[in-house]
């Protein structure tokens, strides 16, 4: 009887073990304030021209433009998450002739919003001369930015330097990348 | 020194899962028939309550536990976070696994004399799942790649694969003799739903460039395959429950296995015994829908205005095939193709030690045939796993605590617990028995700290031999 008591009683005390193991408090809902902030670094325009390219059929060709559709600044994504950019520009000169490149965004109404230019001198020696840009995006600027789905390249051969011809040596080249840091609220 | 890394790197590659260390050679049990088929049989015939008689459950983390990453402190979830992406290797994963018996029943057959050979059977459903931690993808969502120059990002940490399935089995046990008793088990799996995504290859790195600042290389080669799944999620869907039934009554992705197993007595106290379990496939035909990624691209920036063009192309034109380049990158291609996927395949293997006869109260002389009352053992257990197999190591004391009452205590050692106590007890009320058993005890304070949970519970109905 004591022995049949016992077992029942263990029984009953091993499921009572079972069911009630006790927990800390946590809180799921932290996960809400998940909040990812990737800074994301990437190529943007580049080009390389020797100084041959500047002239067509004998004539030199002091200007030469084009623009870009990029439907990635304004898109949703970008426009709800793009807290700061900052567009890096470096250009590197072997011809001697002064150049200013320009870079233009443009709205989808093609207005300006937002333009800024780098000047590079001539190099008389055929030695590369290195200018380094930086342009930031925040605050007004970034709103621009992001209404902006046209960038237009403007290279222009200033008046600083020698007429450029079949003969001319030397080259230019433009690198450029974006660095762009992201803010992604995930409860939103 | 060298013996101390290697125990360290097989202590690290140790670990739990689906694990049923305690229901192993718990010959009053009869489910423990279906974690060796060649076990020992304690009943004459018995069925399993339907839909109690084996209910288990078990999840586990190797890394992290719940209370890690979500305990209610002052600490900003984002710092945890980060915390525990750094923490976690990418051989680190999630497991859950889930299986409820709809039927089952057993009797043995063979000559009134001398009835040595058992049969069972039954129909269970079973959930399982693992998913190992996406580290570089992790990193990737929370740094991004400008302080990662030069790291690859590997999309082999994409790695995981779950399935909802029924199983029918038919199992047939033999005592060949006092020493030797063997059994198969033959399985026939009804798939219901399954994907997976584990044989993914290439990065993401961005280098210095060339042309420009950097170079950012696409090497991607990815694959998710999933069946039974196409029909729940897509619009319009018709799914209903009846679908379910149907599935799980072979009507899902058909395949087919086995298990095998034996007991060996070398000598009247030391037993061993061993099983292999779920070698089998199933073959996916039905309601199937892959995707895929299989694309490399070299990406620079654009050059509007001198694009290294022969065909006169524009510049919009040369835009246009760079917007195309990207789509085409991360688009991912969807298909039907057919795919056989195996069972994650089970090794038990186990060494026991009875001692303990129980005594006459009224003299020292032991009791006739009543059996050693307390045994003792190691058990190994091993799974085939994506990555790699896990396996857990298991020392356990069983002992018969009253007539029909029995219980067993097993102390495992896993991937990153070495504290992982289970206990377990089956108990008869007459011809009723009933089962319940759990891991992870000294974590019970706070379940939540715990990085794997385990339990099994259930109903019989048996009639035992040994009343007979």
């Amino acid at each position: 009887m004591i022995k049949k008591f016992l077992k029942h009683l263990l029984v009953a005390v091993i499921f009572f073990v079972f069911t009630n193991s006790c927990t800390k408090e946590v809180d799921f809902n932290q996960a809400k304030d998940l909040v990812l902030e990737p800074i994301v670094a990437s190529d943007l325009i580049f080009f390389k021209a020797p100084a041959i390219k500047f002239n067509v059929n004998g004539v030199e060709l002091s200007t030469v433009r084009d623009s870009v559709i990029i439907d990635l600044f304004n898109r949703d994504f970008v426009v709800e998450n793009l807290v700061k950019a900052e567009f890096v520009f470096e250009t590197k000169n072997s011809i001697n002739r002064a150049f200013n490149v320009q870079v233009d965004f443009l709205d989808s109404f093609d207005a300006l919003r937002h333009s800024f230019s780098i000047s590079t001198l001539a190099s008389p020696t055929n030695n590369d001369i290195t200018v380094m840009h930086t342009e930031v995006f925040e605050n007004a600027s970034l709103d621009d930015l992001k209404s902006s789905n046209k960038v237009v390249l403007t290279v222009q051969a200033l008046s600083s330097g020698a007429l450029l011809n079949d003969n001319t040596q030397g080259r230019i080249q433009l690198k450029s990348k974006g660095i762009f840091y992201l803010k992604i609220e995930v409860s939103e | 020194m060298r013996k101390t890394s290697l125990l360290f790197s097989l202590i690290t590659c140790l670990s739990f899962s689906q694990n049923k260390q305690i229901l192993y050679g718990f010959s009053e049990i009869p489910q423990s028939l279906l974690q060796n088929p060649g076990g020992l049989v304690k009943n004459d015939w018995y069925f399993g309550l339907p839909l109690l008689s084996h209910i288990h459950a078990s999840g586990g983390s190797s890394g992290i536990s719940i209370y890690d990453l979500f305990a209610k402190d002052e600490q900003d979830f984002n710092i945890k976070l980060q915390k525990a992406v750094n923490k976690l290797k990418p051989n680190d994963f999630f497991t859950l696994n889930q299986q409820l018996e709809i039927f089952s029943g057993g009797f043995a057959i063979g000559p009134s004399y001398n009835k040595n050979k058992y049969l069972s059977f039954g129909l269970y459903q079973e959930t399982d799942f693992i998913a190992y931690f996406p580290k570089d993808v992790a990193i990737l969502a929370l740094e991004g790649n400008a302080n990662n120059i030069n790291k690859p990002f590997q999309l082999n940490h994409i790695n995981f694969s779950g399935e909802v399935l029924s199983v029918f089995h038919l199992g047939y046990n033999k005592k060949v003799n006092r020493n030797f008793t063997y059994g198969v088990r033959g399985k026939i799996y009804s798939s219901i739903v399954n994907v997976n995504s584990t044989k993914n290859r290439g990065s993401f790195i961005t280098t210095n460039g060339e042309n420009n600042f950097y170079s950012h290389i696409f090497n991607l080669d990815f694959e998710l395959r999933t069946s039974g799944l196409n029909s729940i999620t897509e619009d319009n869907s018709e799914f209903s429950a009846k679908d379910v039934i149907k599935r799980t009554l072979l009507g899902g992705n058909l395949g087919l296995g086995f298990d095998v197993g034996f007991t060996y007595n070398l000598t009247k106290q030391w037993t061993v015994d061993a099983s292999l379990l779920d070698v089998g496939f199933v073959r996916h035909n039905k309601d199937i829908k892959n995707y895929e990624i299989d694309d490399v691209y070299n990406f620079e920036g654009i050059n509007p205005l001198f694009p290294e063009t022969s065909n006169g192309q524009t510049a919009e034109d040369y835009w246009n095939e760079v917007g195309e380049a990207f789509k085409d990158l991360f688009e991912a291609d969807s298909t039907t193709t057919k795919y056989t996927t195996w069972r994650p395949i089970k090794l038990n293997a186990s060494l026991n030690y009875a001692f303990g006869k129980k005594k006459y109260k009224d003299c020292k002389c032991l009791k006739e045939d009543s059996g050693y009352q307390n045994a003792v053992g190691m058990q190994l257990y091993t799974i085939n796993r994506p990555k790699q197999p896990q396996v857990a190591l298991t020392a356990y004391y069983y002992r018969r605590l009253f007539n029909g009452l029995s219980a067993k205590a097993t102390y495992t050692i896993d991937s990153y617990s070495f504290n992982n106590v289970g206990l377990g007890v089956s108990a008869y009320l007459g011809p009723l028995n009933f089962y319940v058993m759990a891991d992870n005890f000294l974590q019970y304070k706070n379940i939540y700290n715990t990085q794997s949970v385990s339990l099994q519970l259930g109903f019989n109905y048996i009639f035992n031999k040994n009343e007979n």
